[in-house]
């Protein structure tokens, strides 16, 4: 059955709903529910739209007119076998969390604010709903300047989650991750102008137009950086532990979601149609990923505070998939995406661990936490599944995303050095193991403390949504076909 | 029908394992028998496999699984061959004895329902293993069975006090939460660098299929070969994976922390099972390298046989050593265990070392895995059982008596003697196969080596069954643990597996020879690899009575000294300086445990602190809090520049005049 | 008509040297004054362009200029006498409140 302009709905309903939440300040926390069915309806309407590209219908576009009378830009939304796996697990992630961040919410407002302002409710969820527009609309879009408008889109709400509901300091940390964010989508908005400049179009497909001219390396630099101070690499991570480690765990998800979607950016805009433009920088970019690999995996051992660590964590996680967009080989990319997706459903996970045990004894460190398997079953068990995505353990979907990736690092090791260079980012995934299962048996094995006692189990409505994302990881794990043939032709189309 | 045999044989433990879950919980116990009737459908796949045993061809079942971007594609197949159907009903039938064993072990132990998961998970995870025709597929049996291992070490994850293992005081006890993620870690080291060498060698053959590595391999290793150097790497990353799996130096020092699970995790995984898989796949590759070495002549492939050979033979010797003074009962076992695996792959090792020998070492190997599941899974049974009667883990506290338990007795006898090597005993027939083609392919330090551990073993042996049994009854009258014989449903398996250790013994050279035969025929016909018979001239009989000397140098002290109790041993070590030097040294493991802690566990914990607050502080100090303050010292100092003071404005304005004047008497504008 | 001109840059600097310089709001009011005369002088040196003829125009903006100044002269000196009031001194220094 068709349904009319699909692509603008995954978009407009969202904001549609977001607006309409605000006269709906009464419900409360019950907006969630309304949240999440909103967001499940988009993911139907993805899923279908993927179910079509699985039977080689082709890819799908959309496109508005949106400014004719001086830039002439056109609003269009393209899905095809790369933007809409992206979308789809990201606008999935979203729909989880906002089931989470019933409860979640629940516990922090009254913290925060007291029993009286149920309007903060509203404004957690109808912002909350402006995140899946802006993840799902950079993944779609195919135009410069409105990929640039959803970045910023994605941007805005998390600088107000923090600021409202963070932990500790939180003014000052929103206004930390509000500058460094906007600092790399800035060079992103330098980058789209000089393109502009020298194509005369915003077009996403005009910027191959570009190659020639020597304004493409400088455009090349700027949409780089500025993705890369977004992904916090070595040099430009200092924002990333705080910002994660601070804000309100049920967005966790979804920031942790922003940092990786440099990834698609990078692979759709400069591996995409700057192709030999973006060969002068994969050196230099491997070489960053790798150490950023490593530097992260030892920041996350050093660290005793649950939610902390597990930022520290993003910042060696995404190095992965940057190492293997760096390779320039297929296998290296189609695997780095791979990677990227079954991180942030495993990074969910795990973030949202951290939130369960947060919210329900309170102690964020994990020096006084300990034995918790007993009074968390269900809990215990997500921290091992999302332990294991990370970790690349079978049957989940780590494990594909990762040799795949490998063998593009492999492929382009041409020379000795090169083959110590991909051996020592294979044996940082070992790092991975370290503090991805340590924490696991420092919360939850072990002697349960006696002021825990008294601590019980999250309500399912925590659990189930990380259930049913690790289910979304076994699949992808048992049946890596499924995203790997999606993929594939999208990448090696862009392979000259 | 014989298609789906294989396919069902690792389906259904997988399905098995969350099973119990899903029926209710008014049941109760009885739940577990539906998870052991999965583990029974799957030995029963594993005998309709048998028949195929004499047609020495393979066959591969399955299709392709995941296209890769570069035209390869990676299959979910199964692949039966002759190794691969011997293993697997040798892990069916020891899983499926296991598990009825430990249904009546576990009765009252906390976590049950977690523990029947990971049980049965693994295996299936380890039929997956072994039945698997792709290196990504064998790759992927080889991380569950890792995972479930972890799981199930660090079973009685609340670290209560009964659960600790270690030393008796003074020495350090362990929890088993830290043994767990011991193992996980150690072995994830090997994981990775077998990961690392499998991607090597199909970036050079295109393929991960264990039959098309077979019939490519003279393009793909002679392109490997010609850069110096990187087969060696690939060689050493690759046999990581084995190691750190079987627990061979320098990888070993998981194993014996691994005893902190129950006993019949410690007896399935960590003696009959997952440590063979190591050995496994190097059986598996084997004819890879052979063909490599002998046939194509590259001399880096040597290197595989060499470091294998070298490194089993050195383990073998130093867990013995070890085991020599160990008091817990299943570290004495895990000490074993290590070193009766060094053995195999000693075995496997000589197998390709000289062109002569390899259908003996191989089929000895092989045939020394079988007997070594089978008679020290009953060793570990019987370790369960006397563990439970006597409430303790240390041999020196038990104290039981051979009368009150006399068919475990017998048993635990007749699988001691078996893995002395004692003949008619299955033991001595694999093992004196091993050390013959030791002797034969000329490799005399290795060969001297293999034979003192035989008497090294003996004395173990003897000296464990010594103790535990026939230590001298002193107290006699306060007997702590009124203990009777085992019940039957935890007799009967190792019963079983006694029985047939006596049964293997006495057909013992018929079976080898079967096994000569089924082998030489695959490699012959499938690897098409050359290889010398055995002429008759060659065989000798020295290392046969070589072995029958030192088992008998190194039985009769210990005979002497624990069971006849003529002496003790403890005075013996107190009286000489240099033996009591020697036991500290063998006790603390040869003090690697404590290197690679020093080595590797301390940095990476001591790193914790400098990286956070240096590297890290430093950085976050100097951008988030740097920058704002530089902005705030310019803009400080830049507010000072506007006074309120109207002369000094006018000083501005003057300088401002000034300039203008300067620049159009320069630039001529007037 | 140099010397003219060269005369309206002399008094130009002793008005902006008598700004720099002096602290009481007299004498800054005073210099204002020769700062303006000095640009009407500069005016009037500029109507003797060519000899023997006199440009009126601008003789016509000096006369503005001057009505000009007279009125700010006044204005100016209202509020220096306001401002002695509220600070009791005519020292201009003081005057510091709306700094930040």
């Amino acid at each position: 059955m068709m349904i009319p302009y699909p692509l603008l709905q995954v978009i407009l309903v969202p904001i549609i709903v977001a607006f309409l939440s605000i006269f709906l300040g009464n419900l409360g926390k019950r907006l969630g529910w309304i949240a999440f069915a909103t967001l499940t309806y988009t993911s139907l309407i993805m899923i279908k739209i993927g179910i079509d590209l699985w039977n080689g219908i082709g890819p799908y576009y959309e496109e508005y007119y949106w400014s004719t009378a001086l830039f002439n830009i056109k609003f269009g939304f393209l899905a095809d076998g790369l933007s809409l796996p992206v979308a789809l697990i990201m606008n999935m992630i979203c729909a989880a969390c906002a089931l989470y961040s019933i409860h979640y919410m629940e516990h922090r407002i009254e913290q925060l604010y007291g029993e009286e302002r149920k309007g903060m409710y509203v404004v957690y969820f109808s912002i909350y709903l402006l995140f899946a527009v802006g993840l799902v609309g950079v993944a779609l879009s195919t135009n410069l300047a409105q990929m640039y408008v959803f970045t910023e889109l994605t941007l805005i709400p998390s600088y107000i989650m923090i600021d409202l509901f963070g932990y500790v300091d939180r003014h000052r940390i929103a206004m930390m991750y509000f500058i460094w964010n906007h600092i790399g989508a800035a060079m992103f908005l330098i980058g789209i102008t000089l393109a502009y400049i020298g194509t005369g179009s915003f077009e996403v497909f005009a910027l191959r137009n570009l190659i020639g001219n020597n304004f493409a390396i400088w455009v090349c630099f700027f949409i780089l950086v500025g993705w890369l101070v977004k992904m916090a690499v070595f040099g430009f991570h200092v924002w990333l532990p705080w910002a994660h480690g601070e804000h309100p765990t049920s967005i966790a998800a979804i920031i942790a979601t922003i940092v990786g979607l440099g990834n698609y950016v990078i692979v759709r805009l400069l591996y995409g149609e700057l192709f030999s433009v973006f060969k002068i920088f994969s050196i230099p970019l491997l070489i960053i990923a790798i150490i950023t690999m490593i530097y992260g995996g030892f920041l996350s051992i050093a660290q005793d505070d649950m939610k902390r660590l597990y930022a520290c964590s993003t910042i060696s996680q995404t190095a992965y998939s940057i190492l293997g967009i760096a390779t320039l080989t297929v296998m290296g990319v189609v695997g780095g995406i791979f990677y990227f997706l079954s991180h942030i459903l495993g990074k969910c996970v795990l973030f949202s661990v951290a939130g369960i045990v947060l919210c329900q004894t309170g102690i964020r460190d994990m020096r006084k936490l300990g034995g918790l398997a007993r009074k968390m079953p269900l809990t215990a068990t997500l921290c091992i599944l999302g332990s294991m995505v990370l970790s690349a353990f079978p049957p989940l979907s780590g494990f594909q995303g990762e040799w795949i990736m490998f063998v593009g690092v492999f492929k382009e090791a041409g020379s000795f050095m090169g083959l110590i260079v991909a051996l020592v980012a294979i044996f940082a995934t070992f790092l991975t193991v370290i503090y991805t299962f340590w924490p696991v048996i420092r919360v939850f094995f072990g002697p349960l403390p006696s002021e825990l006692e008294n601590v019980k189990e999250a309500p399912l409505t925590m659990t189930l949504p990380l259930f049913m994302l690790m289910f979304i990881s076994f699949i992808l794990g048992i049946y890596p076909e499924s995203l790997v043939a999606l993929i594939t032709p999208v990448i090696k189309a862009m392979t000259p | 029908m014989i298609d789906l045999a294989p396919w069902l044989c690792w389906i259904m433990p997988t399905i098995g394992s969350i099973v119990h879950y899903l029926l209710p919980k008014r049941i109760g116990r009885k739940r577990y028998i539906v998870t052991i009737s999965f583990t029974f459908i799957a030995f029963i796949m594993a005998i309709t496999m048998l028949p195929l045993l004499p047609i020495h061809g393979y066959k591969e079942i399955g299709g392709i699984w995941l296209s890769l971007p570069d035209g390869n594609y990676v299959e979910f197949a199964i692949l039966i061959d002759n190794l691969s159907i011997i293993l697997t009903n040798l892990v069916a039938f020891l899983s499926l004895l296991i598990l009825i064993y430990s249904y009546k072990y576990m009765e009252g132990e906390p976590g049950e329902d977690r523990y029947w998961f990971f049980m049965s998970l693994f295996v299936g995870g380890m039929l997956i293993l072994i039945l698997a025709n792709n290196l990504i597929f064998f790759f992927i049996g080889w991380k569950i069975v890792g995972l479930c291992s972890f799981a199930l070490i660090s079973h009685y994850y609340s670290d209560e006090r009964k659960y600790w293992i270690g030393g008796p005081e003074p020495y350090p006890f362990q929890k088993p939460s830290r043994c767990g993620l011991k193992a996980l870690f150690v072995t994830t080291l090997g994981d990775v660098a077998l990961l690392a060498s499998i991607i090597i060698i199909y970036l050079y053959s295109g393929t991960f299929s264990f039959m098309k590595l077979y019939e490519n391999v003279n393009i793909w290793m002679s392109e490997i070969a010609k850069t110096p150097g990187l087969l060696t790497i690939t060689i050493l990353l690759f046999l990581c994976g084995p190691f750190s799996k079987s627990a061979q130096f320098p990888f070993h020092e998981w194993l014996p922390e691994a005893m902190s699970g129950p006993t019949p995790v410690s007896a399935l995984i960590h003696a009959a099972t997952m440590v063979k898989a190591g050995v496994y796949l190097v059986a598996r590759v084997l004819p890879i390298f052979y063909f490599g070495t002998w046939i194509l002549g590259i001399k880096e492939a040597y290197n595989f046989f060499l470091i294998v050979a070298i490194i089993g033979g050195f383990t073998a010797f130093l867990a013995a050593t070890q085991a020599m003074v160990a008091i817990e009962l299943k570290k004495v076992l895990a000490y074993s265990t290590m070193s009766v695996i060094g053995y195999m792959m000693l075995g496997l090792g000589i197998a390709g070392i000289s062109s002569e020998t390899l259908i003996e070492g191989f089929t000895s190997s092989i045939f020394h895995l079988i007997n070594h599941g089978i008679f020290k899974a009953a060793l570990f049974l019987c370790a369960g059982v006397l563990i439970h009667a006597s409430g303790s883990i240390y041999i020196t506290d038990m104290k039981l008596s051979p009368k009150t338990m006399k068919f475990t007795w017998i048993f635990m006898w007749i699988s001691s003697l078996a893995l002395i090597g004692i003949p008619p005993l299955s033991g001595f027939w694999s093992k004196e196969g091993i050390l013959s083609s030791c002797y034969i392919s000329g490799q005399y330090w290795i060969f001297i080596l293999s034979v003192l551990t035989v008497a090294v073993t003996s004395f173990y042996v003897i000296r464990l069954m010594g103790i535990t049994f026939h230590s001298p009854n002193e107290n006699n009258s306060n007997k702590h643990h009124e203990h009777g014989e085992a019940s039957k449903i935890m007799l009967i398996p190792y019963g079983i597996l006694a029985i047939l250790t006596v049964i293997i013994g006495i057909v013992g050279p018929w079976i080898k020879d079967l096994l000569h035969e089924f082998f030489a025929k695959e490699f012959y016909d499938i690897h098409l690899l050359e290889f010398h018979t055995l002429s008759i001239a060659h065989e000798s009989i020295i290392p046969t009575i070589l072995s029958i000397i030192m088992i008998v140098i190194g039985g009769f002290p210990a005979y002497y000294v624990y069971i006849a109790n003529k002496l003790s041993s403890i005075s013996i070590i107190e009286r000489y300086g240099i033996l009591k030097a020697f036991h500290k040294f063998l006790w603390n493991r040869w003090y690697i445990d404590s290197a690679f802690n020093k080595i590797f566990a301390y940095p990476i914990l001591a790193s914790r602190e400098p990286v956070a607050k240096y590297i890290e502080a430093g950085m976050d100090y100097g951008l988030n809090i740097g920058i704002p303050k530089l902005f705030e010292f310019i803009n400080n100092n830049i507010r000072k520049l506007q006074t309120g003071i109207l002369s000094i404005n006018m000083i501005y304005i003057m300088i401002f005049a000034v300039f203008l004047m300067f620049i159009f008497i320069i630039f001529g504008v007037m | 008509m140099n010397i003219y001109i060269m005369f309206s840059l002399v008094l130009y600097a002793i008005g902006i040297y008598c700004l720099v310089t002096k602290r009481n709001m007299i004498r800054l009011l005073l210099g204002i004054e020769i700062l303006i005369n000095a640009a009407n002088f500069n005016f009037i040196a500029f109507s003797r362009n060519i000899s023997g003829f006199i440009d009126l125009l601008p003789l016509s903006v000096v006369t503005i200029s001057i009505g000009i100044a007279a009125s700010v002269t006044a204005v100016a000196i209202v509020i220096l006498v306001y401002a002695y009031r509220h600070y009791g001194t005519l020292d201009v220094r003081e005057l510091r409140r709306l700094r930040g």
